[in-house]
C-alpha cells in the first residue's frame, strides 16, 4: 500500500448509517427520547391495557364507592363503585382516537387548502386568508367549544369542531412553504415539462412542504388531548358515562371538595402526562428541523 | 409618513372585514347548521306544534335570508338577542359580567407576564445551561397541563388541605358586600373606595383563579420571549455592539429587549385567546360570575342567543386588540413606519 | 512563551468544532503576525478559516468552538487567556472589526447618527450632544454626503454602501490600534468596492493604525496591502510582502493560485475549488492540508507539519519542499 493510501485509510470517517444517524439525533435530543418513551408507554397502554385490567370501565360495586387507592385499585374508585384505573385505560382508545382523527383531517384540509391558495395566489389566496383571518378571531377552543354545542354531542361532531379550529394552522403553514416551494428550479422544471397544475401542486410541491405542517401536527395531538378532554369537562362532545378522560375529571369533580382526589387527579394526570409527550416530541421535532435548514 | 397612513388605512381595513367575517361566521354557526336549534332546545320527545312554536319565537321559521338581514339589524343597534336562561337581554348579561372576567384576565396576565418574561430572560441569558433546560421542561410542562384538572388540583391541595384558599365560590366571602361599583372590578373599586374589608376578601378569592389561569398561560410566554430573546441576542448587530465594546448589560437592555419587544407583543395578542378559553373553564370551576361561567351555564341549556353573543364579544374584542397591536408595531418599528 | 512580535501576533492557534461525533480541527496550528502601522491582506478561498480566525481574535467563537491550542498575542496579552470582561475593554478600544453583512449589522431600531455617536460616548466618554456632533462630523469624513440629514436616518433608508460607510465610521471612530476587515465590500458595486478601499488605506495612513484585511480578492491584495498571509483549509501555507508573493510565490498553492488567475480575460479572484468533494480527508491530514491537490507531494507531506522557512528576507513558506 502506498504511503499516500495509508495515511488516508484511518482518517476517513466512514459515511454514517441512516439508522445510525437517527439514533444519534434521538439521543441527542433528550427532549425527543423522553418524549417518545411518554408516548409509548401511552399507546402500549391503550393497546393491551383494557385487556388486561381485571375489572369493566361500566362495571359498577355501589358497596366499594369512593375507595381511595389500594392495591385492588390502584387508582382508587368512583362515585359508583368503578374501577378507576380500568376507566383511565378505556378512555386511552377514545382520547387518541379522537385526537388523531383531528390532526389527519385538520392536516389534509389544511395542506389541500394552502397548496391551493399559495400556488394560484390572486382572488383565491385573498379569499383564502380571509377566511382563516376570521378562523383565527376565536380561540380555537371556544370556537370548537361552539361548534359542539350546536351541532349536538356526538363523538364525530367533536371530531369535525376541533378540527374545524385546527385547521387554519396548517393552511397557513403550508401556504407560506408553497410560496417558497413554488419560486424553486424543479417547480419550473415541472412547468415546463407540461404538467398539469394539480400536479405541481400536490405531486411535486406538496410533499416538500409537508415538514413544518408535520411538526405542527404533533403538537395539534397534544392539543386535541388537552381540547377534547376540555370539551368533556364542561359536558360537550362526550357524556357520563362513556370513559374519556375529561368525562372522568368531571365526573370527580364534586369529590375534590370533601377530599376524594383520586376520582379526578389520576385521569387528569393522565392528560398532562399524554399531551407532554406529544409537546416534548413535537417541540424537539421543531428545534430539529429548524437546525437542519442552518 | 405616507407609508403610515397606507399600513394603517390597510390594518382597520382588514379589521373591519375581519368583524365581518366574524358576524357572518357567527350567523353560520348559530343557524346554519345541520340540525334544528329547536328541536336541540326541546329535546327529542317534543311534540309538533311546541317545535313550531319554538321555531317562530327562535324566528326560524323565516327564510335564511330574512334571518340574516334581522341579525344584522340587530346588531347594528347592539342588539345580542335575549337569554332563554335568564330572560334578560344578551347584552344586559354580558356587560353585567365582563369585569369580573376582565379583573380575572388582568390579574393572570399580570402574573403571568412577569413570571414569562423573567424566566425568559433567564433562560435565554444562560443558554442551555441547567437553569435553561429547567426552565424549558417547566415551559412544555405548563403548556402540557389541563387548566381544569389544575384548578381542582389547586383547590384540593391549597383549600382543602392547606386551608390558604378561601372557598372556591363567588368573588367575596359570604357576609361581605361589594364595594360600589366604579370598574365593576372589585379589587380596583374597593381600593379605590377605601373599602378594606371587601378589598381584603376580593383580593383573596381572586387570586387562586387568577393563579391558576397565569400558570398555564405563562408557559407560552416564556416561550417566546425566550426565542425572541435568543434570536436577537444572536443576530449581527448585537455583534456589531460588543464589538464597538459595549458592556454586556446594557446590550441587553438597551438593544436587545427593544429589538426583541416585537415577537414578545405577539404573544400578548394570543395570551388573550388562552385566557378566553381559560375564563370558561376556571370560571365554572371557581363559580367565578363572568363570562366564561355564562357560557358555560349557555351551553348547558342550549342558549343560543346567549352564545352567539359570547361568541361575538370574544371574537370582536380579539380583533380589536389584534388590530391595537399592530398599531403598536408601528410605532415601535421604524421600518414600518418610514418605509 | 514566544517572544511577542509586533502588534498582533498569532502563534500555533488551533480550533476544533463538532462534525456529528467528531471534533474536526478547522484551524490547524495558525501563525502569522501583523505589525504596528501596516496593511496585511489575509487571503484564500472561501473555507480556508480567514474568518474563523479572526472570529477567535475577537474572541467572537460560536459555543462550538473550542480553542485546541495555540496564543494570540495583542501587544503583551495572550487574547485567549483573558476573561469575557477583559475582552470587552480589548474590543473597540484596540481591536475592531468590520464583519461581512452589511445591512444586519446595525440595530434597525435605532438612528445611524445614534449609534455612531455611541463609540463617542463609550471609548471617549464624551457627553450625548457632544458625541452626536462627533459622530456627523466622522460621517462626512466618510465620504457620506449630507452627512447631517443621514444621521437622522434608520438603517433600513440608507443604501448598502451607505450603511458600510457607517459600519466603517463606526469601527474607526473606536480609534483602535488593530481593524480587522472581513470582506468589506461583499454585494457592493465595483466602484463602491474600490471607494471603501481606498477609504481603508487613508484612515490606516492618517491615523497609524493596523489593517488585517480578509478578503479572497487578489486585485485588491495587490493593490491596498503590504504584506500578504496565504492560507488554505484552516493552514498557513505561506507569508510575504506583497511585491515578492506575487513576483516570486513559493508555495505550490499561492503558485497554482497566481497561475490560474494571470488572464487579462478572466476575473481577478480565487476560483472555488473542489474541496467539498475531498473535505473530510483534508481536515483530517495530520501534514500539509494541500497535499491532496499538490503537483509536487512528498511522501512526508501527509504525516509530517511542514516546517517554516525564510526563503527570503520575511518571505516564509509553510512547505515541505524548502525544508
Amino acid at each position: 500500500m502506498s504511503v499516500e493510501a495509508a495515511a488516508l485509510q484511518p482518517r476517513v470517517a466512514a459515511e454514517e448509517g441512516r439508522l445510525r444517524s437517527l439514533w444519534r439525533v434521538v439521543r441527542e435530543h433528550r427532549m425527543l427520547l423522553v418524549g417518545l418513551l411518554i408516548l409509548g408507554t401511552v399507546l402500549l397502554v391503550t393497546a393491551i391495557g383494557p385487556v388486561l385490567v381485571p375489572y369493566g370501565p361500566l362495571q359498577t360495586s355501589p358497596e366499594l364507592k369512593l375507595q381511595p387507592p389500594s392495591a385492588d385499585h390502584p387508582m382508587g374508585t368512583d362515585n359508583f363503585g368503578r374501577d378507576i384505573v380500568s376507566r383511565v385505560v378505556h378512555g386511552a382508545r377514545l382520547d387518541l382516537l379522537i385526537a388523531f382523527s383531528v390532526v389527519i383531517i385538520a392536516l389534509g384540509v389544511g395542506s389541500l387548502v394552502g397548496t391551493l391558495s399559495g400556488y394560484y395566489g390572486g382572488i383565491v389566496d385573498d379569499v383564502v386568508m380571509r377566511i382563516t383571518d376570521v378562523l383565527f378571531a376565536f380561540p380555537s377552543f371556544i370556537l370548537a367549544m361552539a361548534i359542539t354545542a350546536m351541532l349536538g354531542n356526538t363523538i364525530p361532531n367533536v371530531i369535525i369542531a376541533i378540527a374545524i379550529a385546527y385547521i387554519p394552522y396548517f393552511v397557513r403553514l403550508t401556504r407560506g412553504e408553497i410560496l417558497s416551494a413554488r419560486e424553486l428550479g424543479y417547480a419550473e422544471a415541472a412547468r415546463c415539462v407540461g404538467n398539469p397544475d394539480w400536479r405541481i401542486m400536490y405531486i411535486h410541491l406538496l410533499p416538500n412542504c409537508l415538514t413544518p405542517s408535520l411538526v405542527q401536527a404533533t403538537l395539534c395531538l397534544g392539543w386535541a388531548i388537552l381540547d377534547t378532554s376540555g370539551l368533556a369537562f364542561l359536558g360537550l362532545g362526550i357524556r357520563p358515562p362513556t370513559p374519556e378522560w375529561g368525562v372522568l375529571v368531571s365526573e370527580g369533580a364534586q369529590n375534590i371538595i370533601s377530599g376524594q382526589w383520586w376520582t379526578s387527579v389520576f385521569p387528569g394526570a393522565v392528560i398532562v402526562f399524554t399531551a407532554l409527550g406529544f409537546n416534548l416530541v413535537g417541540d424537539s421535532l421543531r428545534d430539529i428541523t429548524a437546525q437542519e435548514e442552518r | 409618513m405616507v407609508s403610515l397612513r397606507r399600513y394603517v388605512t390597510r390594518r382597520l381595513f382588514l379589521a373591519v372585514v375581519t368583524l365581518f367575517g366574524v358576524v357572518v361566521a357567527v350567523f353560520i354557526l348559530t343557524r346554519m347548521l345541520p340540525g334544528n336549534p329547536a328541536a336541540v332546545r326541546l329535546g327529542p320527545y317534543a311534540k309538533p306544534e311546541l317545535l313550531a312554536a319554538m321555531e317562530k319565537e327562535m324566528g326560524l321559521d323565516q327564510p335564511l335570508p330574512v334571518q340574516f338581514y334581522n341579525y344584522l339589524a340587530k346588531l347594528a343597534r347592539g342588539e345580542m338577542g335575549k337569554s332563554w336562561r335568564t330572560g334578560q337581554p344578551v347584552r344586559k348579561d354580558l356587560t353585567q359580567r365582563l369585569p369580573a372576567t376582565l379583573e380575572l384576565a388582568l390579574a393572570a396576565t399580570l402574573m403571568a407576564v412577569v413570571v414569562g418574561h423573567v424566566l425568559g430572560l433567564l433562560g435565554a441569558i444562560k443558554q442551555n445551561s441547567l437553569l435553561d433546560q429547567i426552565i424549558r421542561g417547566i415551559a412544555i410542562l405548563g403548556a402540557s397541563t389541563a387548566l381544569f384538572w389544575l384548578a381542582l388540583v389547586f383547590i384540593f391541595l391549597f383549600y382543602y388541605r392547606l386551608g390558604w384558599a378561601p372557598a372556591p365560590l363567588d368573588r367575596l366571602d359570604v357576609g361581605i358586600q361589594p364595594p360600589t361599583r366604579i370598574t365593576g372590578m372589585y379589587v380596583v373599586d374597593s381600593l379605590l373606595t377605601g373599602n378594606w374589608g371587601a378589598f381584603r376578601s376580593s383580593l383573596n378569592h381572586l387570586f387562586w383563579p387568577a393563579f391558576t389561569l397565569a400558570f398555564v398561560v405563562s408557559a407560552p410566554i416564556t416561550k417566546i420571549v425566550r426565542a425572541a430573546m435568543l434570536d436577537v441576542l444572536h443576530s449581527d448587530f448585537i455583534r456589531t455592539a460588543r464589538t464597538i465594546g459595549v458592556p454586556y448589560r446594557e446590550i441587553l437592555f438597551r438593544d436587545a429587549l427593544r429589538n426583541a419587544l416585537i415577537p414578545i407583543l405577539t404573544t400578548i395578542g394570543i395570551v388573550f385567546g388562552y385566557l378566553m378559553a381559560g375564563s370558561v373553564l376556571v370560571e365554572q370551576i371557581f363559580a367565578w360570575p363572568g363570562i366564561g361561567s355564562y357560557a358555560w351555564m349557555a351551553l348547558v341549556n342550549k342558549d343560543f342567543e346567549a352564545i352567539q353573543g359570547f361568541v361575538l364579544l370574544i371574537a370582536a374584542l380579539y380583533v380589536i386588540l389584534n388590530l391595537a397591536i399592530d398599531l403598536l408595531y408601528s410605532v415601535i418599528d421604524p421600518r414600518i413606519r418610514l418605509g | 512563551m514566544v517572544e511577542a512580535k509586533g502588534l498582533l501576533h498569532i502563534h500555533d492557534l488551533s480550533v476544533t468544532f463538532p462534525n456529528r461525533d467528531k471534533r474536526v480541527t478547522i484551524l490547524d496550528r495558525v501563525s502569522f503576525e501583523v505589525l504596528e502601522n501596516e496593511i496585511v491582506g489575509l487571503v484564500g478561498e472561501s473555507g480556508s478559516g480567514k474568518t474563523m480566525t479572526s472570529l477567535t481574535v475577537m474572541g467572537f467563537l460560536p459555543p462550538s468552538g473550542q480553542v485546541a491550542g495555540g496564543e494570540i498575542w495583542f501587544k503583551e496579552k495572550d487574547l485567549l487567556r483573558l476573561s469575557e470582561e477583559e475582552m470587552q475593554r480589548v474590543r473597540g478600544r484596540e481591536i475592531a472589526m468590520i464583519f461581512q453583512s452589511i445591512r444586519s449589522a446595525l440595530n434597525p431600531l435605532m438612528r445611524v447618527g445614534d449609534q455612531v455617536a455611541r463609540v463617542y460616548q463609550l471609548q471617549r466618554g464624551l457627553t450625548g450632544k457632544e458625541a452626536y456632533r462627533e459622530a456627523v462630523r466622522i460621517l462626512n469624513r466618510m465620504d457620506i454626503p449630507d452627512a447631517e440629514r443621514r444621521a437622522r436616518a434608520y438603517p433600513h433608508q440608507l443604501s448598502r454602501g451607505m450603511c458600510q460607510r457607517v459600519l466603517v465610521a463606526m469601527m474607526v471612530a473606536c480609534q483602535p490600534e488593530l481593524l480587522i476587515a472581513d470582506e468589506p465590500t461583499t454585494g457592493l458595486d465595483v466602484t463602491i468596492q474600490a471607494q471603501i478601499f481606498e477609504l481603508m488605506k487613508d484612515v490606516q495612513q492618517a491615523t497609524g493604525a493596523s489593517l488585517l484585511l480578509i478578503t479572497h480578492d487578489l486585485g485588491v491584495v495587490a493593490e491596498t496591502c503590504q504584506r500578504v498571509v496565504v492560507m488554505y483549509a484552516g493552514q498557513v501555507m505561506e507569508t510575504a510582502p506583497v511585491e515578492p508573493l506575487f513576483a516570486q510565490p513559493c508555495h505550490p498553492y499561492t503558485q497554482s493560485l497566481l497561475r490560474s488567475i494571470l488572464r487579462v480575460d478572466k476575473v481577478v479572484e480565487i476560483p472555488e475549488a473542489d474541496v467539498s468533494l475531498s473535505e473530510g480527508v483534508t481536515y483530517g491530514l495530520r501534514g500539509c492540508r494541500f497535499a491532496l491537490r499538490c503537483p509536487v507531494v512528498l511522501p512526508r507531506c501527509w504525516e509530517e507539519q511542514p516546517p517554516k522557512e525564510e526563503v527570503e528576507p520575511d518571505h516564509w513558506v509553510f512547505c515541505h519542499n524548502y525544508g
